[in-house]
């Protein structure tokens, strides 16, 4: 009879638990990932002692009072705490983002159940995204035009704030773009022209007459950079200067009064009383803002593109460096090597390094790569750079490198399996019309091997793309100055360091000084990290399908 | 070109090995000891201090009568010189740092002062023309001092610097006899022995407000000298100033407790095992809390007060010997400690001179000196070099040491550092400070890898093949793909997302309902097994008809269903087995040890009664129910799950009784305090990330156990179940065997996951409830900061050769295993 059906259910609830797990996993991020750029409603809540506040619902949940807190209560407190108690004796407390870091100290605040006698949306409330101390809430006030207010009533107040605001932070980009592209220019010449004078120091001696014409040349060059580069700090000076005038005047809920200039303002939204709409065109746009824009305020605020593009650079980059070398070696195990103690020694070092941790990779990297192999190169290529380093530190090439080295095997694997699938008939049909082996292989066995190739380059870069242990060694950064690509020669900066978004995501979230107010940006980093890893993966499970469809019709 | 394209490839992957190796191998490098060069200028008896520069050009000695003298190193001549003072000082102390020096002037008063070489970088135009011409490495006198021209052709000139303050009166009406001292940032502290054998300690601070003002607070020791006795030879006082420790020549000591109030004599002892011998060297080692103890018949100890349990000292601590660096091949003359570590050179009288490490009374290298009658010794600022004075002349050596705090006992080996009761496994490697003593225990780390792979293992194993054989055995045929895709998918997520879910998600959720989650793990396997009775309850027809797909959606309703149990569980756990407050019952402030014996003992006593209730009572039972309906044999196998439900939590209660009446308690063996990143976290994030590894590899070994085996298995009238356990299991028992070496591999390297979900202490215990710190979570933690070639670097490198290591038998012996497994099924 049903022997061991108790048993069925354990095994089958293991497999049910284990997919459970993953779904409740994807869920959590999935919630969390998209609903974090969703522009809820601003409350304003007012407590019976008349405090108030002003902030976004972010959490629900009820709680145990503890009874030594009740001791430092006064009476009416402890009445109302009991009357906001429930059947079972809890009592409901809101996490509000009340936002206004600058004045509160604090991005977020527990409220309990007790503390609140109303809550009301009021219309007039507005949500500012700054580009510094995060989010303001609040009401406007009035509008200050050169320090005079020149509006006084909320209407009038944002009407001009509407007025001004464009034409403020295009003032406030041009002032930015002077100072990355022509203020760090200057600053790359006045460099290079340095790293010139050191140069010819390093040759000649200290005395020579070539030394003197080139340390003049370097005076003379450096005072013409150093004009120019004050002019244009003055121009920013300038802008600056101007868009100090035009000055929102912000009241917070409990009253206080706040100044906030026009061009600080990424993003001003009246959220009570928009219509569903409007809020999916501000979802977009903040989606849009994430995808494409530099990360502001300590990484908590504003976008993830220099994750994103570091992460591209380098794991193409990778890919560049791994693929080759990886064929070569599967090609070399499959078509080459003799079959003996030899190949599959080389097999099970290759499956060994497949299992090796990553971290080790990532000591590997930074002990041979960067403090040996970069060293050198410094010494012999960038002498006149020393002490600062070039490659002799952390960079974009090493940590591809790294990867490299830690995603071979998968490539390897992936590429002699494709190799073992072609058929032999194939081979020997090459032979037999009178094609040498290289014949063979390029023009027979690869093209049919492709696809696998592919698949390994795609788990590869899946790989590549999630790993985060050795890239905290060998070159991943909080945040850069520049990018690894970029308009200034040799376009591609093999030496610098990269933001990416698995790094991203662990500095985030155990190095932020306020953990709870970088939430939100961790899970849609988190969120798009995931996307591209497993649309990665999806495709090479995909590819492999096609590869094996095609070679059962191949083989008929 | 493809062989040298494949070749290449596979040396580069070696190289990985070999570099690790070689990074390591440094560290087990012997230190070298050379002599370099001798000077035979008379120095007498009246040297009282000698100081080394740090590039190893001059030696500035200091005399008794407050004279110095400086030297160059290479041939001894003299490039600079200060009188002597009018009158010469009573006392002399130097601070072990080397640079402040401390004197008690004709009159009785301490006057601060110092001693150092100054650097400086004069710019080409700044300097005469010789010097100009000198060649990279050629050195030029200067007055006072010495020019060299660098290897990198730039110029800088080192100088000797001496100076003191304004006199400061002790107020002691008697002169001073002894001096010795010790400095910090904040104070300086002395111990003071007057003519009339009274002892004090000194603490002079430098005002906050008014630069070169002074201030001095003096205490008097409790010491009393009998009367025709000779006074204590030796002193030595911590850099706190708060305990002064004199010994006497012939070994006798006695340790002041200076804390507060008044002084006390807190412990008076020996230090000399030996009743023939007597102190013949004394010095306190970096830092000022070592004493190192030389005697007469070659026996040199190292000393520090650590606490002491019922100690009968005032202040719980016990002056204790706690290196013994055994007996030397002569009569102790001198010790030097060096400034940056833990290193010291001892000379013995017949002229070895011995480099040591004290934290693992490890000997470095070791020499013979040519010097008579040694009076000094100096170990170089960089600790390349040391010079042996003697009373005729000196001796310059070169020394290596290489790595001396890496060795094999101290990476392996219970160390006892300063200031611990007793030896210990402890990793504490990034020091603040020169003076704190690096620990380089692995123990702590490799326990923590253990611990970490043992919890994720106890969640992720059974999980993963139970799962993989459920799939393989009885899912259904179309679930089959898309299942073993979704947990493949899951298996490419990255780390660092399941890191930042357990720390930030999962570990505050435990900490919030802990007794819920507690009670989860035994309501879920309860409700899946009431759903297997009840199922099997349920008419045959329908049963048969729904058990595909229908049946797998009935066994995930019943985890939900577990689940919600569990929560309504929580409160009700917490009040019988933990006291009504987890968190207070785990600090050991409540309730007894035996309930959560009863919960450790639950799955035991489970596994037993299910073999006792199935193996020895089956053929009554089936002989039991042998004419009965379908259904009554179901009522009556769910009545014995009943019943052994009952016997299970009987047992659990009898054995947890009898283990508590012996004295066990878990607390403090694998509960205790409650810390919210703890190993369960850990545990589950891991088995999280090892389970899709494990279930895709034992799936593909269960799926390819070919058809026939289970067919004929079936046929001859065995249940799914017998087939699957007997038959299907057995024969891809060493493909199981692989998923899960392979799966222990990840566990044991992973790292963003422990990094992120567990507090990162290293500490060594075996608490769920508690974190830990791993190998690669180390790595990780502490490589950035590490300096390139320095010790602690190196040492993290020898943590990735373990880890290495590790893996690579885990792999080895997977595959082996492996090779094994295609060749018996290729038999089948």
């Amino acid at each position: 009879m049903t022997h061991g059906e108790p048993w069925v259910w354990i095994a089958g609830g293991a497999l049910a638990i284990a997919i459970l797990m993953i779904a409740g996993f994807l869920a959590l991020i999935l919630w969390n990932g998209l609903r974090t750029f969703w522009q809820g409603p601003v409350v304003t809540f007012e407590g019976p002692d008349g405090r108030r506040g002003m902030g976004e619902i972010s959490l629900v949940e009820f709680y145990e009072p503890d009874p030594e807190l009740v001791l430092f209560m006064s009476e009416d407190e402890v009445a109302r705490l009991e009357g906001a108690k429930d059947a079972s004796g809890r009592v409901e407390r809101v996490r509000y983002r009340t936002g206004n870091a600058d004045l509160t100290g604090t991005h977020y605040e527990w409220i309990s159940g007790h503390e609140v006698e109303e809550t009301r949306e009021d219309a007039w409330a507005i949500l500012l995204e700054r580009e510094e101390w995060g989010r303001f809430y609040g009401t406007p006030m009035g509008f200050k035009l050169d320090g005079e207010l020149v509006a006084t009533s909320e209407e009038a107040a944002w009407e001009s704030f509407r007025e001004h605001h464009g034409t403020s932070r295009e003032r406030f980009d041009a002032a930015r773009a002077i100072e990355k592209d022509v203020i760090a220019k200057l600053r790359d010449e006045e460099e290079a022209a340095r790293l010139e004078l050191r140069r010819v120091e390093l040759t000649s001696s200290g005395a020579s007459a070539e030394y003197t014409t080139a340390l003049e040349r370097f005076q003379s060059q450096s005072r013409e950079l150093r004009r120019r580069s004050e002019q244009a700090s003055r121009e920013i000076r300038e802008l600056r200067r101007k868009n100090q005038s035009y000055v929102l005047v912000m009241r917070t809920a409990d009253g206080r009064e706040k100044d906030v200039v026009l061009a600080d303002i990424v993003r001003a939204v009246r959220p009570n009383g928009m219509s569903f709409g409007s809020k999916l065109g501000l979802y977009l746009s903040r989606w849009w803002e994430f995808l494409s824009d530099d990360p502001r305020s300590a990484n908590n605020e504003g976008g993830v593109f220099p994750a994103i593009f570091g992460t591209v650079v380098m794991t193409m980059l990778m890919s560049i460096l791994v693929v080759p070398f990886g064929v070569l070696a599967a090609l070399y195990l499959r078509e080459y090597a003799k079959p003996g103690f030899g190949v599959s020694a080389v097999r099970i070092a290759v499956n060994n390094l497949a299992g090796v941790p990553s971290i080790v990779f990532g000591i590997f990297g930074l002990g041979f790569f960067c403090y040996i192999v970069g060293a050198q190169i410094d010494e012999l290529l960038f002498e006149e750079h020393l002490p600062n380093q070039t490659f002799g530190t952390r960079g974009i090439l090493w940590a591809s490198l790294t990867l490299a080295l830690l995603t071979l095997p998968v490539v390897i694997v992936a590429t002699e399996e494709a190799l073992s699938a072609v058929p032999n008939s194939m081979r020997e049909g090459s032979y037999a019309c009178g094609a040498t082996k290289w014949q063979t292989i390029r023009r027979i066995i690869l093209p049919r091997a492709a696809p696998g190739i592919l698949t390994g380059m795609i788990l590869a870069i899946a790989r590549g793309a999630g790993e985060v242990a050795p890239l905290m060694l060998v070159g991943a950064m909080k945040t850069v100055r520049n990018l690894p690509v970029d308009g200034t020669f040799p376009y591609l900066h093999l030496e610098r360091s990269f933001m990416h978004l698995g790094f991203h995501i662990f500095d985030l979230g155990f190095h932020s000084q306020n953990s709870e107010a970088a939430k939100p940006m961790v899970y849609t980093t988190t969120l798009l990290l995931i996307l591209i890893v497993v649309l990665l993966n999806v495709a090479a499970i995909w590819v492999r399908a096609r590869l094996r469809r095609r070679f059962e019709v191949g083989t008929i | 070109m493809i062989t040298g394209g494949g070749i290449g490839t596979i040396l580069a992957v070696t190289l990985i090995c070999v570099f690790l190796v070689w990074t390591v191998f440094a560290l087990f490098v012997e230190g070298e000891l050379s002599r370099s060069g001798t000077g035979d200028q008379h120095l007498g008896d009246e040297l009282v201090h000698a100081t080394v520069d740090e590039y190893g050009l001059l030696i500035g000695s200091l005399f008794r009568d407050g004279s110095v003298v400086v030297r160059r190193l290479d041939n001894g001549e003299v490039v600079g010189r200060r009188a002597a003072f009018d009158r010469a000082p009573l006392a002399w102390a130097a601070s072990s740092s080397d640079e402040t020096l401390a004197w008690a002037n004709a009159d009785s008063e301490l006057v601060l002062g110092g001693i150092r070489f100054d650097l400086s970088f004069p710019l080409p135009d700044e300097l005469p023309d010789k010097a100009l011409g000198l060649a990279p490495g050629q050195v030029m006198n200067v007055p006072g001092g010495l020019l060299e021209r660098t290897l990198e052709g730039t110029f800088r000139t080192v100088t000797l610097d001496f100076h003191e303050t304004v006199p400061i009166e002790p107020g002691l009406d008697v002169p001073i006899h002894r001096l010795v001292m010790s400095t910090s940032e904040r104070s300086t502290v002395l111990a003071i022995l007057t003519e009339d054998h009274r002892l004090f300690r000194a603490k002079i601070r430098e005002s906050r407000l008014v630069e070169g003002e002074y201030s001095i607070k003096t205490k008097e020791l409790p010491f009393e000298l009998a009367p025709g006795a000779s006074p204590p030879a030796h002193f030595a006082i911590n850099e706190l100033g708060n305990s002064v420790t004199c010994a006497f020549e012939d070994g006798r000591a006695l340790r002041y407790d200076v804390r507060a109030g008044d002084a006390v004599l807190a412990e008076s002892l020996d230090l000399v095992e030996s009743p023939t011998a007597t102190i013949t060297a004394f010095e306190r080692l970096l830092g000022d809390n070592t004493i190192l103890v030389g005697d007469s018949e070659g026996r040199v100890t190292g000393w520090f007060t650590a606490l002491e349990e019922n100690s009968e000292s005032v202040d719980g601590l016990r002056l204790v010997p706690a290196h013994d660096f055994g007996r030397g091949p002569g009569a102790v003359t001198a010790f030097a400690s060096s400034s940056r570590s833990r290193s010291f050179v001892t000379v013995f009288d017949e002229g070895t001179v011995r480099v040591s490490y004290m934290s693992n009374e490890a000997t470095i290298a070791e020499g013979r000196s040519q010097v008579d009658d040694v009076r000094l010794v100096r170990v170089s600022p960089k600790e390349d070099g040391l010079v042996v004075f003697g009373a005729e002349g000196y001796e310059r050596w070169n020394l290596d040491a290489g790595h001396p705090e890496a060795t094999y006992s101290s990476f392996f080996r219970p160390t006892w550092y300063e200031g611990y009761p007793g030896p210990s496994h402890t990793w504490q490697a990034e020091s603040g400070t020169d003076d704190t003593e690096p620990k380089f225990g692995f123990m702590p780390l490799v326990f923590g890898t253990l611990k970490a792979t043992f919890y994720s293992m106890l969640f992720g194993a059974p999980l993963a093949l139970l799962a993989a054989l459920f799939t393989s055995e009885f899912l259904d045929r179309r679930l089959r793909v898309p299942v073993k895709s979704s947990i493949e998918v899951m298996a490419s997520l990255p780390s660092v997302v399941l890191g930042y879910v357990a720390g930030l998600v999962i570990a505050p959720f435990v900490q919030s309902a802990l007794p819920a989650v507690l009670a989860c793990f035994l309501t879920v396997p309860v409700a899946l097994l009431l759903g297997a009775y009840g199922w099997q309850l349920l008419p045959q027809q329908w049963a048969l008809k729904n058990s595909g797909w229908q049946r797998f959606l009935f066994m995930a309703l019943a985890i939900p269903l577990g689940l919600g149990l569990g929560s309504l569980c929580g409160p009700l756990i917490e009040s019988i087995f933990f006291a009504g407050d987890v968190f207070a019952w785990l600090d050991g402030r409540r309730g007894s040890g035996m309930s959560g014996l009863v919960l450790l003992l639950l799955p035991m006593a489970a596994l037993v009664v299910a073999f006792l209730g199935t193996v020895p009572f089956a053929p009554a039972f089936r002989r039991l129910t042998f004419y009965k309906s379908r259904r009554g044999v179901a009522l009556a196998d769910f009545a014995r799950f009943g019943v052994g439900v009952a016997a299970t939590l009987a047992l659990a209660w009898f054995v947890a009784l009898v283990l508590s009446a012996t004295g066990v308690d878990p607390r403090g063996g694998v509960f205790g305090t409650f810390d919210q990143k703890n190993s369960l976290v850990v545990g589950f994030a891991m088995g999280f990330a090892v389970v899709p590894i494990i279930y895709t590899l034992a799936e593909d070994a269960l799926t390819s156990v070919p058809q026939h085996l289970r067919l004929a298995s079936l046929g001859a009238g065995a249940t799914q179940w017998q087939t699957a356990m007997r038959i299907v299991v057995p024969t891809a028992m060493s493909g199981i065997f692989g998923a899960l070496m392979i799966g222990l591999g990840r566990a044991v390297g992973e790292t963003m996951i422990v990094l992120m979900a567990t507090g990162n202490t290293p500490v060594m215990n075996a608490n769920v409830f508690d974190g830990f710190r791993s190998l690669a979570a180390n790595i990780a933690f502490e490589m950035p900061e590490a300096v390139p070639g320095s010790t602690h670097y190196r040492a993290l490198f020898l943590a990735g050769l373990v880890l290495f290591a590790m893996t690579f038998v885990l792999n080895t012996v997977a595959e082996f295993v492996r090779l094994r497994y295609r060749k018996r099924s290729r038999q089948l």
